[in-house]
């Protein structure tokens, strides 16, 4: 399967093999393939030309800054917006000719989850279901697993008002779910969530995927999607960024974070050695970027500094893959 | 098209969700209660200051000597202690008009006369030996003067002003409040169709109505039950008014899928209901001096000179006779009599204010249409003057008023003086060559409610429009979700 606009799957996770067609979606159908999709606001190009694939049985993460169209393309993905040119298919329905087909097979997240204050989470979870079709005996049995499942089960009978922010996030991730959707499309569902509640949503989104489900997640918070996602979709200006260019970008040599007691020494030191650099995450510690090829060429880049004078105290790899490519991206931007 | 697909199970989950939040999140049996309240205090008002005041429905009364009618005015029945007693109507000036009162002696030696009129019920009063009267209506047409009639109207009237009040608050921020709690997109994103969404919506405001009709129901057949009015009649009134509400749950809806701010929208809901039920009438009135135009009436009356000479002679006789009328003598000469048989139609050129181009104003006019569909007792078609006066059933003034509005001014009118008066069932003298075609009122309720209900489904296709997904071109300032 090509995968454009995406990263390959990690190896481990391939290993797992094809997705179970029983339990999730269709086999022989794209979990999510939009082509050329364009949507615009008056004058601004909210989306402006995506293109991708989310396969089924994996977890697919939508990474972009603000501003880049990802809650747009959510919405068009939910069959809420309708794209002004491209196509977009939902386990192999189109969302404008197929409206209805396609929306009950997706489950959509959105950023902000509205509740029903007056109503309990079991209310509102079986009103969902009934919205969607299930019968009364299922939808309850289903909203009492949900609930059990986000560990909600102690406000089951308690008005939703009660609830924190935290705890609303995981009651709109059990409204998604409710009617055991072929797709799952996730906006910034990590916000507001506890670490360990963090960690319970991977493992939730794993479970899904695991059983055949496509599951799409957007969010800012690069670390936590490199641990969960399969593959990774780029948006930049509502654009998905071409696939060669995210591959050389993750291939690229190796950006090494170093921070300093005084920041403006090390940037004065690395302009006058005509090294490029570029602001860190935490730019606001004075945090640089350095690309270097190899830790012989940090350790090399360390003694210097040393010896000129600059105070340095940390140097490390950045961490994560999805940051680089992210930052190797976002360079255009400055 | 699937957005107006329409499945009962879709239509109950989105009612019984907008009911549900409604009885948990606003006070509303508090406001029950208040309802009831201040319908049933102003019922109580109303029954009390018609018995204090002897408006007009209730029973005359007799007292030192004399019965009079509940008006403080006439006085029926003068008792005369030394003689048998004797009941001559008599109003303030003495005058007894058209009245006729046949009185005779019962087997007890009481003296029971009964008293009829064209303007008044007809009353029976009897007179016993000792001298103690009792006076008390007749029925006509199976209806005494009650004040259920007027009970009736008051509590119509106010569950539709206060219902006109309430409604708007029920559906006009409940597509955009939605939007903007965040709630409206991920039900669109359900199974759900637009239409579901807005007629779900539609029904739960609905149903909070019949809540507010019920708790007024006791109240509205207190007025049934004393005024023994017709119970399909009052079954149809009922359900124009509930349908005339819905109407303004539509128009509220469609305003709130409409503008995207609350504020906005609650605003455009009651700017509808009053101009629905205020601004037709000044529309009404406003548009009186366009109507009024000269217009060619046929006048049946004296020629000119005739005319002249006959008011001459009548001048001359009072100049003659004022003395001896002012002193109460009764043998004068007699009045000259008009040549009647002279009258002829003369054609005359009048300004008149024809009505009945404009009266299809107040078909809009929401207690216009409840009034013209409010029951009517056999009685109002039959001495609809006598209705009119004595019943205080103010529903029946209203469709009375649109009628004469509707017939327009006459054309035809009669200035001939006729010297015996007698007075034709139509209100013209009987030897008038007017004929005036016993022609059943228009009924135009079903007409009214027909174009109300037309703006409504406009307004409720609005809303269905506006909920429709996959959104094309969004209006300013609205986000999906």
């Amino acid at each position: 399967m090509t995968l454009p606009a995406s990263l390959e799957p990690a190896p481990e996770r391939l290993a797992a093999g094809p997705p179970d067609a029983e339990a999730g979606g269709r086999t022989g159908v794209v979990g999510v393939r939009a082509v050329g999709v364009k949507r615009a606001f008056g004058p601004v190009k909210a989306v402006d030309g995506v293109t991708f694939d989310a396969p089924q049985g994996a977890v697919t993460a939508l990474i972009g800054p603000n501003g880049s169209g990802k809650t747009t393309l959510l919405l068009i993905l939910a069959g809420l917006l309708r794209q002004d040119s491209g196509t977009v298919e939902v386990s192999g329905f189109d969302t404008v000719s197929q409206n209805v087909e396609a929306r009950t097979r997706v489950g959509w997240m959105p950023d902000a989850f509205g509740a029903w204050d007056a109503l309990t989470p079991t209310e509102i979870l079986s009103t969902f279901g009934q919205a969607y079709g299930l019968p009364k005996a299922r939808r309850r049995a289903r909203a009492a697993e949900l609930l059990e499942r986000l560990h909600l089960a102690e406000f089951a009978t308690a008005p939703a008002r009660v609830l924190s922010r935290g705890q609303k996030q995981r009651l709109g991730l059990a409204r998604a779910l409710v009617h055991e959707p072929e797709v799952l499309l996730l906006d910034e569902p990590a916000s507001g969530l506890d670490p360990r509640s963090r960690i319970e949503l991977r493992d939730i989104l794993r479970d899904l995927a695991q059983a055949g489900a496509t599951v799409l997640v957007s969010s800012h918070v690069l670390t936590e999607l490199e641990e969960v996602c399969d593959t990774a979709v780029f948006l930049s200006r509502g654009r998905t960024i071409a696939p060669d260019r995210t591959a050389a970008a993750a291939t690229t040599t190796r950006g090494w974070r170093i921070r300093a007691l005084d920041p403006a020494s090390l940037r004065a030191f690395l302009d006058a050695a005509d090294i490029p650099w570029q602001a860190g995450s935490a730019a606001s510690d004075g945090e640089v970027i350095v690309d270097m090829a190899s830790p012989e060429s940090a350790s090399q880049l360390l003694r210097a500094a040393v010896a000129a004078n600059v105070t340095v105290h940390t140097i490390a790899p950045v961490s994560g893959q999805l940051e680089e490519t992210y930052l190797a991206l976002n360079e255009e931007r400055r | 098209m699937k957005t107006w697909s329409l499945s009962w199970g879709g239509l109950t989950t989105v009612a019984a969700l907008e009911l549900r939040q409604r009885v948990r999140s606003s006070r509303w049996l508090a406001a029950l209660i208040v309802w009831f309240l201040v319908i049933g205090g102003i019922t109580l008002l109303v029954i009390n200051a018609a018995q204090t005041w002897k408006i007009t429905p209730s029973q005359p009364y007799c007292a030192a000597g004399a019965c009079h009618l509940p008006d403080n005015v006439s006085t029926v029945c003068q008792i005369s202690a030394a003689g048998p007693a004797v009941c001559a109507p008599a109003d303030a000036a003495g005058s007894t008009a058209g009245e006729e009162t046949t009185c005779s002696v019962q087997p007890d030696g009481s003296v029971l006369c009964s008293i009829l009129s064209d303007f008044r019920p007809p009353l029976s009063c009897s007179v016993a030996a000792d001298g103690t009267a009792a006076c008390s209506y007749d029925e006509v047409d199976g209806w005494r003067p009650t004040i259920g009639p007027l009970v009736f109207s008051l509590v119509v009237l106010f569950v539709l002003g206060l219902g006109l009040l309430v409604t708007p608050a029920l559906t006009a921020t409940s597509i955009n409040g939605d939007r903007h709690a965040g709630t409206l997109a991920t039900l669109q994103a359900t199974r759900l169709s637009a239409a579901e969404i807005a007629l779900g919506k539609l029904l739960a405001a609905w149903a909070t109505l019949f809540a507010f009709l019920a708790a007024a129901l006791p109240w509205l057949a207190t007025g049934v039950v004393i005024g023994g009015l017709p119970i399909l009649g009052v079954l149809v009134c009922v359900g124009v008014l509930l349908l005339e509400l819905a109407v303004v749950c539509a128009l509220g809806l469609g305003w709130s899928a409409l503008i995207n701010r609350t504020s906005g929208s609650s605003l455009l809901t009651y700017a509808s209901v009053v101009t629905l039920s205020f601004l037709t009438l000044i529309a009404l009135v406003l548009a009186l001096p366009l109507v009024s135009t000269p217009t060619q009436v046929q006048v049946w009356r004296l020629p000119k000179d005739v005319q002249a000479q006959w008011e001459q002679e009548m001048s001359n006789w009072w100049e003659a006779n004022d003395e001896a009328l002012a002193n109460g003598e009764t043998t004068v000469s007699p009045q000259p009599v008009a040549p009647v048989s002279q009258c002829h139609w003369e054609t005359v050129t009048e300004t008149l204010t024809h009505t009945e181009r404009i009266w299809q104003l107040t078909v809009l006019n929401p207690f216009a249409i409840v009034a013209d569909a409010a029951p009517e007792p056999p009685v109002a078609r039959s001495h609809p003057n006598l209705y009119a006066g004595y019943s205080g059933d103010i529903l029946f003034s209203v469709r009375h008023g649109i009628a004469e509005l509707a017939a327009g001014p006459n054309l035809e009118s009669d200035l001939c003086p006729y010297s015996d008066g007698a007075i034709g069932p139509t209100g013209l003298p009987e030897a008038s060559p007017i004929v005036v075609s016993p022609s059943e009122p228009a009924v135009i309720w079903p007409w009214g409610l027909a174009v109300s209900l037309a703006i409504g489904g406009l307004f409720f296709w609005i809303a269905v429009r506006r909920l429709r997904i996959p959104y094309g071109a969004l209006p300013k300032g609205t986000r999906v979700a």
